[in-house]
This record gives structure tokens, C-alpha cells and sequence, in this order.
């Protein structure tokens, strides 16, 4: 103890005191979390206020003679007529390895009970994206373990790819999906107004799947102010950077932008600003596309770090031509639409092949994984065309008929249960078998089946196979060989004992 | 929202023409009054309390505020007035005496504070410790 007040005493001596030069303002008007405040005429736009007590503040209109500020936390402290001092300083978060593991609001202070958060840097909330010299294209493949995505709507670290859909329609279970799959990539998950017990759940199931080793959960609930929402992406996105400068793969969720520009449309209609279509502010769709053009990925040069963001954005009604959809899906690198009816159907991920896409990642994905994709989505295609006429098909040619058959079985190969990430190599090896017609004699019900024990059987015969796929990341003569051979004979064995069971 | 930014506008050329070398001439503001006053009533009362409240925004420019411990000397406040001055004008001279600060002083003229105060040091050094950055 004695140490101790003797050590801050040697330090306190050191300490050089300045006179403090202020620029202060008064509060003229304060509700819903905005305050009016007189004065501040040295004022910086975006800069953090001190409201006294602990209560801080940003300054975001500024006028003639008075500046609108946004108020994080309670606000009901402060009174008309308070002092507000100018801090020099923008609006920064903790960043670093320490928050990993950690459950934080958008300040960087913990939520999750295990004790303080000893960072050592602070990033600012607000940067500019990096710039075209510092960045390069993107090349290496991020895995999300979803079959359907990773095979017809490939992700590279460093893309942008949204993430679009109705309610309940499994949105956030994908981009769950996806943390769990990553072993080398740290995860951001930011949580914008979304229920409390939704985000407890969320970090209990990341944990119970070891996820939350590389996951930071950022989250601005719907009880939190919508300032505190308004702010959640940035200060993830912050905290992301930081690992995408230390030369790390990093990828950030912002579950869901809708509720942001929710939160901002309330922040800019209690501040003032001219409101425009559906009454959000003129500057949504920038204040979206600053935060998604933060994503990059970094040259050798600059550490060769990347930042992936999984946008999500809730639609209504499967309508993705409203406002902020199409805002978004045009800034973004692509996007993966999930629809409803497919959810209802059983076709889980419901992601509608048709109308998602991926602009950038077929660059990144792996040739094993592009020689079975190509046939795929051709496969599918067809499929989709012929589908309507799927109910006649007593009626159909056989090659019309067989190729609707084809549809139905790679259907059923591409859905997968929740939390249940595939490994590159049993992807290729079940696609590169469907896609050949090994599962064109097998029962639509049996699909499953078929592949769970097929990928038993492969793991058993030549599990070098796997292992050599897993490594080289390409399929090759003789790995073609021996995997038309294996597949060949289990199958075989598969209908002898399917038939044999009825 | 145009009529307001009209009214501003008028109003800073009024408050302009009230002041001179930083010091408000009565005739003229009685006279400003006189004809804001011969509006209609509502616009009266709007640009009346428009032009008070920009009047006193505008004599806080040249006013200095001084909040000490114990009462300064004169000597004390035409130092401090000189050193002031280099930088803006000042006509007015406040003082105010408040134990809490402990001692030292704080100036303050329109939006800015200069704090010297021993409070503001010890707060200094509370926030030091408490951020860490003091090593």
C-alpha cells in the first residue's frame, strides 16, 4: 500500500499542470437525448463534450450562435443552464488483443462482468477509409462453412457482402454461421438495437461453441440510447482496424444496419435536419457507405491486414427495392438474400441463388471449390427455369426430368442445420459427387443420409485424399481418380443397403 | 425558418451599430428599441428578446469575469486587464468571490476559461491518476 501512494506521489511530482484553456458553452434546451447549447464558439464538429458528472456528448450541429449535441448516457442529469466544456478531443474506443473474448458496449467499457478491460491504445470511432494506394484486391477466400455460400456466393477477406432478408429468416444464424467457421480471423459481432436477452443468447451459444476465443461482441441494445446505436458500427468498426493494422484478418457483423438508420433518422429529426425520403436525413446513405467503405484489405506494404463486414439489413416483406436496402446493396460487394417463403419450405440457409451475388468473391475462392461451383450453379440455374414445371413431371422428356431431379438432390445437399460449419474439402467432395450424378439414383430423403455417411466413408477409405484437398486446395488428375473410384463404390453399398432397409 | 435567419441577420447588423470600441452606446440602443418596438406585438416581443439576448452575448465578448478566492487588488486586476487586452478588448471588469476553487483564479471572457484555479489543478491531477496517464 505504502508502495504504492509513494509511486503516484514520484508521479504526481512529475506532472506537469497546465492553465486550462476552456471554451464553454450553456445548455438552452435538453430532451430525448439532444441538448441545445449556447455558446462553444471554438467548438470542432464531432467532438466530444464534457457535460460535467461524468456525462459526455457530441457535438454535432453546429450553428451561428448555438450547437446541437447528441448526449451519451442518462441525460435526465443534466439541466437547462448547465455548463458544457469543449474536450479537444474526438470520440474514442479501447482497441486491441485485450477486448477479445470480451462482451463491450460502444464506449469500450465491459458488460460482461469479467472485470476492467486494460487497453493499452484508443482508436477514434470516426476515419477516413484507407485510400486506393494502401489497399489491393481481394484474393484469399473467407470460408463461412455454409456450403450454399461458400460454393455459389464466395466471401474474400476484405469484401463487403450484405447480408438481406425479412424477419426470421436466419440472417444473424448465417453470419453466426460464419464466426463459428473462423480459426484465424478475429470476429466483431455489433449488436444495434437488438433485444437484450437476443445478445446474452447470442454470446452464451458463441461461447458454448468455443466462438467467443476470437469474437468481440459489441453491443448497443434497444434500451440504450439511440446515440449509443448510432455510434455501435463506428466503434466496432474501430476496434476492427486496429486488428486489420496490426496486419491480422478481421471480420465485423453489424447486425442490423436498418435499426441504425432507424436510430439516425430519430437523431437528425431531434436535432432538425431536414428530413427527406421517409423522413431519414439527407446524408444516410453516406453515413452508411463511410462506414462499409472502412472494409479493405491492406497491400504487404501496409501489413497486408483485412477488414470482411457482413452488413445486415431486415427488409419487409421481401422488399429490397425500399430506401435503405438499396442504399446499402449498392454500396456493398454483393449480397445474400434470404427469403421466407424458402425458410418455410425447409430450405435452410433460404438463400435465393437467384438473386444474391457475389461481385468480388469468385476472385478468392479456391480452384478444388471453383472446378465443382462452375457445374453447380449451371446445374441450378437450370433447375430454377424448369422448376415451374416441376409438377408435370410425369409429363416431362427424361432429360427435362432428370435435370429437375438433379435440382432437387443439390437442394438438398446445400441445406445445412445452424451451427454446423462444413470444412472446405467434405464441401468439394460433396458437390464435385452431386454434381456428377452420384445422387441421382439416391432418394430426395436419403440425401442427408447419403452424405453424412459418405464423408464417414471417405474419412475411413482415403482420408489422404481429404487431408491432401484440405492442403493443396485443388483437385487434381489423381485426386479425380481416386475420388470417381471411392464415390463409385459407396455408392454402390449406399442403394444396396437402402434397398435392402426398403 | 427564412424569417427567422432575416430576423438574425437584422438583428447582428442592430447589435453591431449598438456597440463602439467595444463599449454600448445607451442612445443608440434606446433608439433600436424604440423601433423594434413599433412592430406588431408578437413580432415586438420576438425581436426585442432576439436583440436583448444578442446585446448580452456581445458584451460578454469585451466583459472579463474574474471568480477568485479572496478579493483581489486593483494593482492585481489591471495586470491581469493588460495582459487580457493583447489579445481581445476589454471595457468591463467583473469580479466575483467563490471559497469553493480553493485558490488561484479563473478568467473568463465570452466562451473561454482560463483556469488557474487550485481546483482545476487538483482535478487535473484526479484525472491524471485515474486515466493513467501520468507515467
Amino acid at each position: 500500500m505504502a508502495d504504492i501512494i509513494s509511486q503516484i506521489e514520484t508521479e504526481i511530482k512529475g506532472l506537469k499542470l497546465k492553465v486550462q484553456k476552456q471554451n464553454v458553452g450553456k445548455v438552452i434546451e435538453i430532451g430525448d437525448g439532444v441538448a441545445r447549447i449556447e455558446g462553444l464558439s471554438d467548438v470542432q464538429s464531432s467532438e466530444l463534450l464534457d457535460f460535467g458528472k461524468g456525462i459526455y456528448g457530441l457535438a454535432l450541429n453546429l450553428e451561428q450562435y448555438n450547437v446541437g449535441a447528441v448526449i451519451f448516457g442518462d441525460f435526465t442529469k443534466i439541466k437547462e443552464g448547465h455548463e458544457v466544456k469543449t474536450t479537444g478531443r474526438v470520440l474514442e474506443v479501447p482497441v486491441g488483443e485485450d477486448l477479445i473474448g470480451r462482451v463491450v458496449d460502444v464506449l469500450g467499457n465491459p458488460i460482461d462482468g469479467k472485470g476492467a478491460i486494460k487497453s493499452k491504445h484508443k482508436y477514434p470511432i470516426e476515419k477516413i477509409a484507407p485510400g486506393v494506394i494502401t489497399r489491393q484486391s481481394v484474393t484469399v477466400p473467407l470460408q463461412t462453412g455454409i456450403k450454399a455460400i461458400d460454393a455459389l456466393i464466395p466471401i474474400g477477406r476484405g469484401q463487403r457482402e450484405l447480408i438481406i432478408g425479412d424477419r426470421n429468416t436466419g440472417k444473424t444464424t448465417v453470419a453466426i454461421d460464419t464466426i463459428v467457421n473462423q480459426k484465424d480471423v478475429i470476429c466483431i459481432y455489433v449488436a444495434i438495437g437488438q433485444k437484450t436477452s437476443k445478445v446474452a443468447q447470442l454470446v452464451a451459444k458463441l461461447e458454448e461453441l468455443g466462438a467467443m476465443k476470437h469474437t468481440i461482441v459489441v453491443s448497443a441494445s434497444a434500451a440504450d440510447s439511440a446515440t449509443m446505436q448510432y455510434i455501435a458500427p463506428y466503434s466496432g468498426c474501430a476496434i476492427g482496424e486496429y486488428f486489420m493494422d496490426q496486419g491480422k484478418d478481421s471480420l465485423i457483423v453489424y447486425d442490423d444496419l436498418s435499426k441504425h438508420a432507424n436510430s439516425y433518422r430519430q437523431m437528425s429529426l431531434l436535432l432538425r435536419r431536414p428530413s427527406g425520403r421517409e423522413a431519414y436525413p439527407g446524408d444516410v446513405f453516406y453515413l452508411h457507405s463511410r462506414l462499409l467503405e472502412r472494409a479493405a484489405r491492406l497491400n504487404k506494404d501496409y501489413g497486408g491486414g483485412s477488414l470482411t463486414a457482413l452488413p445486415i439489413i431486415e427488409t419487409q416483406a421481401n422488399d429490397i427495392s425500399a430506401y435503405i436496402p438499396t442504399n446499402v446493396i449498392s454500396i456493398t460487394d454483393g449480397q445474400m438474400f434470404l427469403e421466407s417463403d424458402l425458410f418455410f419450405a425447409g430450405v435452410r440457409p433460404a438463400l435465393n441463388v437467384g438473386v444474391s451475388v457475389s461481385r468480388v468473391g469468385g476472385a478468392a475462392q479456391t480452384k478444388a471449390m471453383k472446378s465443382v461451383a462452375g457445374r453447380l450453379k449451371l446445374d441450378l440455374a437450370q433447375f430454377r427455369e424448369l422448376q415451374a414445371f416441376a409438377q408435370f413431371s410425369s409429363d416431362l422428356d427424361p432429360e427435362t426430368r432428370s435435370q429437375i431431379e438433379r435440382g432437387r438432390r443439390i437442394t438438398e445437399v446445400l441445406k445445412q442445420p445452424p451451427y454446423s460449419p462444413v470444412l472446405l474439402e467434405e464441401q468439394v467432395v460433396i458437390l464435385w459427387a452431386v454434381t456428377n450424378g452420384y445422387l441421382d439414383e439416391v432418394e430426395i430423403e436419403k440425401v442427408k443420409d447419403f452424405e453424412q455417411k459418405y464423408i464417414q466413408y471417405l474419412k475411413l477409405k482415403n482420408k489422404k485424399l481429404l487431408s491432401d484437398l484440405a492442403i493443396q486446395k485443388v483437385l487434381d488428375e489423381k485426386m479425380l481418380k481416386d475420388l470417381e473410384k471411392i464415390t463409385k463404390d459407396f455408392a454402390a453399398i449406399f442403394m444396396k443397403g437402402s434397398k435392402k432397409n426398403g | 425558418m427564412k424569417k427567422n435567419k432575416q430576423l438574425q441577420k437584422i438583428i447582428t447588423k442592430l447589435v453591431e451599430i449598438s456597440f463602439k470600441d467595444g463599449k454600448i452606446i445607451e442612445n443608440q440602443v434606446g433608439r433600436v428599441i424604440r423601433v423594434l418596438k413599433s412592430q406588431p406585438q408578437s413580432e415586438a416581443i420576438e425581436s426585442l428578446s432576439a436583440y436583448l439576448k444578442a446585446l448580452k452575448r456581445e458584451e460578454r465578448k469585451y466583459t472579463m469575469y474574474v471568480e477568485a478566492a479572496i478579493p483581489l487588488s486593483t494593482a492585481q486586476l489591471q495586470k491581469m486587464k493588460k495582459i487580457v487586452d493583447k489579445k481581445s478588448k476589454i471595457t468591463r471588469v467583473v469580479t466575483s468571490i467563490n471559497p469553493d476553487i480553493l485558490g488561484g483564479f479563473k478568467l473568463r471572457i465570452g466562451d473561454e476559461i482560463w483556469d488557474e484555479t487550485i481546483l482545476g489543478k487538483i482535478n487535473q491531477v484526479k484525472e491524471a491518476i485515474i486515466s493513467g496517464r501520468y507515467n
